[in-house]
């Protein structure tokens, strides 16, 4: 069997960036087929890690180190199975995408697959915001991945997470100062992962340039990833990108905002502006993102053992605090009693003179 | 690719039943090689679940529903992984055991049996008791995996427990009740699994039976593994079995255990000695294996954030009780 290529592509930033409308766009490359949003996978790269490191311990017999199984290749051998998986399945989402564009009117059988049989589309592009948090995970599953930052003014973020309700029916933040902060972190993520992985992995896009240059974006783009240009993945921009959901007469200006918060987002975007992506690779990015990445692992692998050990540790509290309230009811009835007999006393003393014994 | 075959076995059964020996005795098979215990896969498989229950969460819009995946596809696409990482390096774990027999404490005859110079070795085995309570989860991963549930009278497992931690240094129970509760726990979810997936996936073997006959019963073990009969499964036995390291004045009766839990346990191991395993599968027995593993799934889903508000709870309490 031809070994099949492995070279995902992700397209990561923050939500309402533009993240779906590239992911369509890079679709339609004859050699690159769209995913819907896999979510599911950086989750599965901290689950490995958990599992390579922490379950199986370090000791000699242990399975991995007795096998000699290097990190590398063990999270590598699953994202292999993860890229099959869906290499294998990419007739039958083509099938899905089919039959929800045509709604109830096709009919099942009259689908035909757009994928040559002669050469078919051996790449996919997946569009999750959410990788954004998740890159150095998805390089440990997917060592040929690249990354496309594409980044958005955040005021226009801001505005399209806010109203997002309105083409969704679900919030995407609950206020003006979480839909800056949401975009502050995504961006931030993605510029330490441009610093540590460097422009042949991840490719910073500004999203002002796909709409307002975008055969010269997408030629840029399609170099960096190694495949020819193609016009076709200009047209879902042409037929898309003016169906904006947010009203014109929408103004930002929530006055429970933190000024800093929004100085910080805006601050940040004027510095994307006016500099670019750095063209050397920074160890030090890199180790951090490394570092975050085993911290989070390490997290997940104690959460159970934590989480029942506050439960107990809760019991005991609890059990104290119980201990205490009856212990403060058993000594407010003694100085009940206490003061009952002083009243008692003192009542004697009154009626039948000072020299009454208690 | 994927040309390997995918039949792992598992021994199971409480601690101190005899799982590494008879681990051992399988890897002496031509066909099958012992893994070192790995105790994560059961882990693994809710993690999958896990990942499975994002990736489908938003049918369409989501990439495994959208892409018609189902679940048992990609949790055999993982363990077919895992299977396929194992059996590429096994000749790694040859060499790594080799390097490292005398701390490991192992017979360079049983190193050679387990070798892929003794034969092609395409199956492995693992001897890890915890997967007694991850059975299902391990049928998911590998669903044409084979389970070897392994019992050994109670009074005997509850004083090998005790005595370990004299031989070895490492707690396996911190009393005698707990050895007790332990040996109930593990066996009664083997005894489960028994009865959800049927003789022709688990097989139970009296620890008692492969020492007193051992010839016949390896025989009817590597008969229901689908694997020929051969005499240096038996080696191990005759090398280490006699071995015991539990002193015949160790006497393993402590006042503080609760006789209701000696009596429970005794109760079931005699009743094991008595009864076969149910002859066939139990559809209920199998619903609740699971609803066993998705409740697991949820509460690992929801766990993240039940810690956080409950470190929350926590530290309000804390400043509740600092307040004036």
């Amino acid at each position: 069997m031809q070994e099949q290529i492995n070279k995902p592509i992700f397209v990561v930033g923050s939500p309402r960036s533009g993240t779906s409308i590239l992911t369509w766009c890079l679709g339609q490359h004859p050699n690159i087929f769209p995913v819907n949003e896999s979510t599911g996978i950086g989750e599965l790269a901290l689950a490995l890690a958990v599992c390579y490191q922490t379950k199986m311990g370090l000791r000699p017999d242990s399975l991995w180190a007795a096998m000699n199984v290097q990190q590398e290749e063990f999270f590598a051998g699953f994202g292999q199975t993860i890229n099959e998986l869906i290499l294998r399945h990419k007739v039958d989402l083509e099938r899905r995408q089919w039959e929800e564009a045509g709604g109830l009117n096709v009919a099942p059988s009259s689908f035909v697959t757009e994928q040559s049989t002669s050469a078919p589309k051996a790449r996919w592009v997946d569009g999750t915001p959410l990788y954004s948090f998740h890159i150095c995970g998805l390089r440990k599953l997917f060592p040929y991945a690249q990354f496309i930052h594409i980044v958005r003014d955040v005021t226009s973020v801001v505005r399209s997470m806010l109203n997002f309700h309105r083409l969704a029916g679900v919030s995407l933040v609950a206020n003006e100062q979480q839909a800056y902060n949401y975009w502050f972190r995504t961006v931030s993520a993605c510029l330490l992962a441009e610093q540590a992985y460097g422009p042949a992995v991840v490719f910073r896009l500004q999203y002002s340039q796909l709409v307002n240059q975008s055969e010269v974006s997408l030629q840029a783009l399609l170099n960096f990833l190694g495949e020819p240009y193609a016009a076709k993945c200009l047209t879902p921009l042409r037929e898309r990108m003016n169906s904006s959901n947010v009203p014109a007469d929408f103004k930002l200006g929530d006055p429970d905002s933190d000024p800093a918060v929004i100085e910080r987002a805006r601050r940040l975007y004027a510095q994307i502006e006016t500099s670019p992506q750095p063209s050397e690779i920074s160890r030090i990015a890199a180790h951090k993102l490394e570092i975050e990445f085993y911290e989070r692992a390490r997290y997940f692998a104690t959460l159970d053992s934590e989480f029942l050990n506050l439960g107990r540790e809760f019991v005991k509290t609890h059990a104290r605090a119980e201990r205490l309230a009856n212990e403060i009811q058993r000594k407010r009835a003694t100085i009940r009693t206490l003061q009952a007999r002083r009243w008692r006393h003192k009542l004697r003393q009154l009626v039948f003179g000072q020299d009454v014994v208690p | 690719m994927h040309k390997e075959l995918n039949k792992p076995i598992f021994v199971v059964g409480s601690p101190r039943s005899g799982t590494s020996i008879l681990t051992w005795c399988l890897g002496h098979h031509p066909d099958i090689f012992p893994v070192p215990e790995s105790n994560w896969m059961g882990d693994y498989a809710v993690n999958v679940a896990l990942a499975y229950r994002t990736g489908a969460a938003r049918d369409y819009y989501s990439i495994l529903s959208a892409m018609n995946i189902p679940d048992d596809e990609l949790f055999a696409a993982f363990g077919r992984s895992i299977n396929d990482l194992i059996l590429s390096h096994r000749t790694d774990l040859e060499r790594k055991r080799d390097a490292n027999r005398i701390e490991l404490k192992l017979d360079p005859r049983w190193i050679k049996a387990a070798s892929t110079a003794a034969g092609p070795k395409t199956r492995w085995v693992d001897g890890t008791p915890e997967y007694s309570f991850h059975m299902h989860g391990l049928r998911k991963l590998f669903p044409e995996a084979l389970f070897i549930h392994l019992v050994r009278d109670v009074r005997k497992i509850v004083r090998s427990m005790i005595n370990f931690q004299r031989v070895t240094g490492i707690q396996l129970v911190a009393s005698e009740e707990e050895a007790y509760r332990y040996w109930m726990r593990t066996v009664s979810a083997c005894l489960m699994a028994e009865r959800a997936y049927g003789p022709s996936v688990v097989r139970r073997i009296r620890y008692a039976d492969l020492i007193n006959a051992p010839e016949s019963t390896m025989r009817s073990l590597l008969d229901f593994l689908s694997e020929a009969y051969i005499a240096t499964c038996l080696e191990p036995l005759s090398q280490r079995i006699n071995s015991s390291n539990v002193s015949d004045d160790f006497n393993a009766d402590d006042p503080a255990t609760d006789p209701a839990v000696v009596e429970e346990a005794t109760r079931l191991s005699r009743d094991l000695e008595q009864t076969g395993q149910p002859g066939d599968a139990s559809r209920a027995a199998a619903d609740e294996m699971e609803a066993a593993f998705v409740r697991r799934v949820q509460y690992m889903a929801t766990l993240d954030s039940q810690y956080q508000r409950a470190l929350q709870l926590s530290r309000d309490s804390a400043n509740q009780a600092r307040a004036p």
